[in-house]
């Protein structure tokens, strides 16, 4: 249903990126709709519907510089037109000043009491997902101590979820000043193909021999 | 009766489609059509169904000319450009031939012009980006040759706010100009850096845009010009928060600049004074006194960044000086309301790779391990391939450079001179020292 309903909004090439969470894609095909003027010939609420893949996509990729500049972009009409835009744009600005474990929060919903639009909706639950991995990761690799409430906050889950983390983790759990419970991180273990040491490295390196006369 | 006689303009149409096909047939069509020029701007009223007739890339020549008369009736009008107007450069600059715009540079280089000052006055400066980067593109005799386009392309997406449209442009290095060839003149090149350094302001390379900017200040010349007081400006803000410090000029910056620049930039020297003598009072009370100055400049905002440079400076500083330190202690040293403040700040310049940094925030201490970084990480591998490449590259570009020289007929007879006085008859055979090639 969200594809179909994007689809509709936005035309088939986005919709798809958006339904395969391909961030790159999504990205590509908003900044060459920007730059080929296609703004300006579609209708308010299709142009709506890609600027806020386009800052939900920024978002993603933790780009906040370019996600601050395209909302200086965006014109002012389609701003006062699309609450979902402007819902959008609140998590930036949360992120821009740090406070992640609000903006976090706001990724529920554009504003308390309502929902996000089918669209959208796939975009601003990947876009959680990835905030909290984010804020976990730079919580294990920052702090030695840490208590239980405020990971919690930051990462805006309850107790009960921060422990069941620790242990997925394999970190301590002790008792802090006062009773409360305090987790020792540990870095997490970085993911990523593992570097290629075969021929082609081999290849790589001689080259630069050669050159080195 | 006889003959109606051909109207100049229809001669003119006639003359574009039929001439736009082989080389001498668009060189002797050029001659007609700058010969003619006043003919267009004598007839603009029928010059928009003359641009329905023509079309890019066939009738490229023709349509330079056409469009450049058009603009300038438009400019004359003093109302607001059409809108259609500017789609038909746009649609003109996304489509014409590069074999075709080479035999009019100037025109090709006024069009541009034109083209961006309507497209900024009606307040659509995004849609001459695109049209000017591959306008660029087509006046560049080869991929490193700068162009009267370039400064225009990099303005087009400074007034969108849209930096990153400026990366391809910056993304290969230019080092050719060929004023013959594309018209390009001395401020083209000033400019182009110049924008070049905004742009990448925009996008927070601050190192890579002091460079930029450096290049603009170090360009040879007899007269300090605005377009280098104002990189100077920009040159030591950047320099301030990328390498905490204001380097000397370099040695081959023109005598004119180095005594003079900072005369006519005194509140940024005096801004640079007080970051360097680690005084956050000082600095506060500098950027307070000259804040008119730095609005005025239209650099409020880097100067705002200098501001959290210093900080985050100082949290540096402390990491070099200490390895454990309460957040308490670190904030009164770095100038921060309390711990919480001290906290956020360490933790987002972990986010960003600045410092390497651990917290325990129950007990509300920082420890600084010193080096943290394992080099064995595959991230560290791509990066430190990419850069190897990169200096095989240039020491390949420079091997270039330096065989071309070696070659060129003037260093060659001077060499002889010179190797004659002294008796010696020393060939430049392998590739000697910067001593052996100097010719003074």
């Amino acid at each position: 249903l969200a594809r179909r309903t994007m689809a509709a909004e936005v035309g088939p090439e986005l919709a798809a990126a958006v339904q395969a969470g391909d961030n790159a894609a999504i990205i590509a095909f908003a900044e060459a709709f920007e730059l080929d003027m296609g703004h300006a010939g579609v209708s308010v609420s299709q142009s709506c519907a890609v600027y806020k893949a386009h800052l939900a996509a920024y978002l993603i990729a933790h780009d906040l510089d370019n996600a601050r500049f395209l909302w200086k972009r965006v014109p002012e009409g389609h701003k006062a037109a699309d609450a979902e835009l402007a819902g959008l744009w609140a998590v930036g600005k949360l992120l821009w000043t740090g406070d992640r474990g609000a903006a976090i929060a706001a990724c529920a919903a554009p504003a308390p009491g309502t929902a996000w639009t089918p669209a959208v909706a796939p975009l601003a639950a990947r876009l959680r997902e990835c905030l909290m991995e984010h804020t976990l990761a730079l919580v294990a690799r920052t702090y030695t101590a840490i208590a239980v409430d405020d990971l919690a906050r930051l990462l805006q889950v309850d107790g009960a979820a921060v422990r069941a983390l620790a242990e997925q983790h394999g970190w301590q759990v002790g008792a802090g000043p006062g009773g409360a419970a305090v987790l020792e991180p540990k870095a997490l273990p970085k993911q990523g193909p593992p570097p290629d040491l075969g021929m082609a490295q081999l290849a790589h390196l001689t080259k630069l021999l050669a050159n080195l006369d | 009766g006889g003959r109606k006689p051909v109207e100049p303009m229809d001669a003119l149409v006639n003359a574009i489609l039929k001439q736009s096909g082989s080389a001498d047939d668009l060189k002797n069509l050029l001659v007609t059509l700058r010969s003619q020029e006043e003919v267009f701007l004598r007839h603009v009223l029928q010059l928009p169904e003359v641009t329905q007739t023509l079309a890019a890339p066939a009738h490229t020549l023709g349509l330079i000319f056409v469009l450049n008369a058009r603009a300038s009736h438009l400019a004359q009008a003093n109302s607001p450009p059409a809108q259609a107007f500017l789609q038909q450069c746009r649609t003109f600059l996304l489509s014409a031939d590069k074999a075709q715009v080479a035999l009019a540079p100037p025109e090709f280089a006024r069009l541009c012009d034109k083209f961006l000052a309507f497209a900024t006055e009606g307040c659509t400066p995004l849609i001459a980006v695109k049209p000017l980067t591959a306008a660029a593109r087509l006046l560049q005799p080869g991929p490193t040759h700068f162009t009267p386009a370039h400064p225009m392309a990099l303005q087009a997406c400074i007034l969108a706010k849209c930096y990153n449209a400026a990366l391809p442009i910056l993304a290969e290095p230019l080092t050719h100009v060929d004023p013959g060839k594309s018209g390009v003149c001395v401020q083209d090149v000033l400019l182009t850096h110049y924008y070049g350094g905004i742009a990448l302001l925009g996008l927070k390379r601050h190192a890579d845009a002091m460079h930029l900017f450096q290049l603009v200040l170090t360009a040879p010349t007899a007269v300090l010009n605005s377009i280098m007081v104002e990189a100077y400006k920009k040159w030591t803000l950047c320099a301030l928060i990328a390498r905490k410090a204001v380097p000397p000029f370099p040695k081959y910056t023109a005598t004119v600049v180095s005594r003079n620049a900072k005369a006519c930039a005194a509140a940024y020297a005096d801004l640079a004074a007080a970051f360097t003598s680690r005084d956050q009072a000082k600095l506060a009370k500098s950027v307070q006194t000259h804040a008119g100055t730095f609005e005025k400049d239209g650099n409020m905002g880097l100067v705002k960044q200098v501001a959290k440079a210093f900080t985050k400076d100082s949290i540096e500083r402390i990491s070099r000086t200490y390895v454990t330190l309460s957040l308490a202690d670190i904030a009164s040293a770095a100038g921060f309301p309390g711990a919480a403040e001290a906290e956020a700040a360490i933790l987002m310049m972990v986010e960003r790779g600045e410092i390497s940094a651990h917290i325990d925030r129950v007990k509300g201490m920082a420890v600084f391990s010193g080096d943290a970084q394992a080099f064995d990480s595959a991230d560290i591998k791509t990066v430190l391939d990419k850069r190897l490449d990169e200096v095989v590259a240039l020491s390949q570009k420079l091997g270039a450079l330096h065989d071309e020289l070696a070659g060129d007929i003037n260093y060659v007879s001077k060499t002889m001179e010179k190797s004659n006085e002294r008796g010696s008859a020393r060939w430049m055979g392998e590739r000697g020292s910067a001593e052996d090639m100097a010719i003074m």
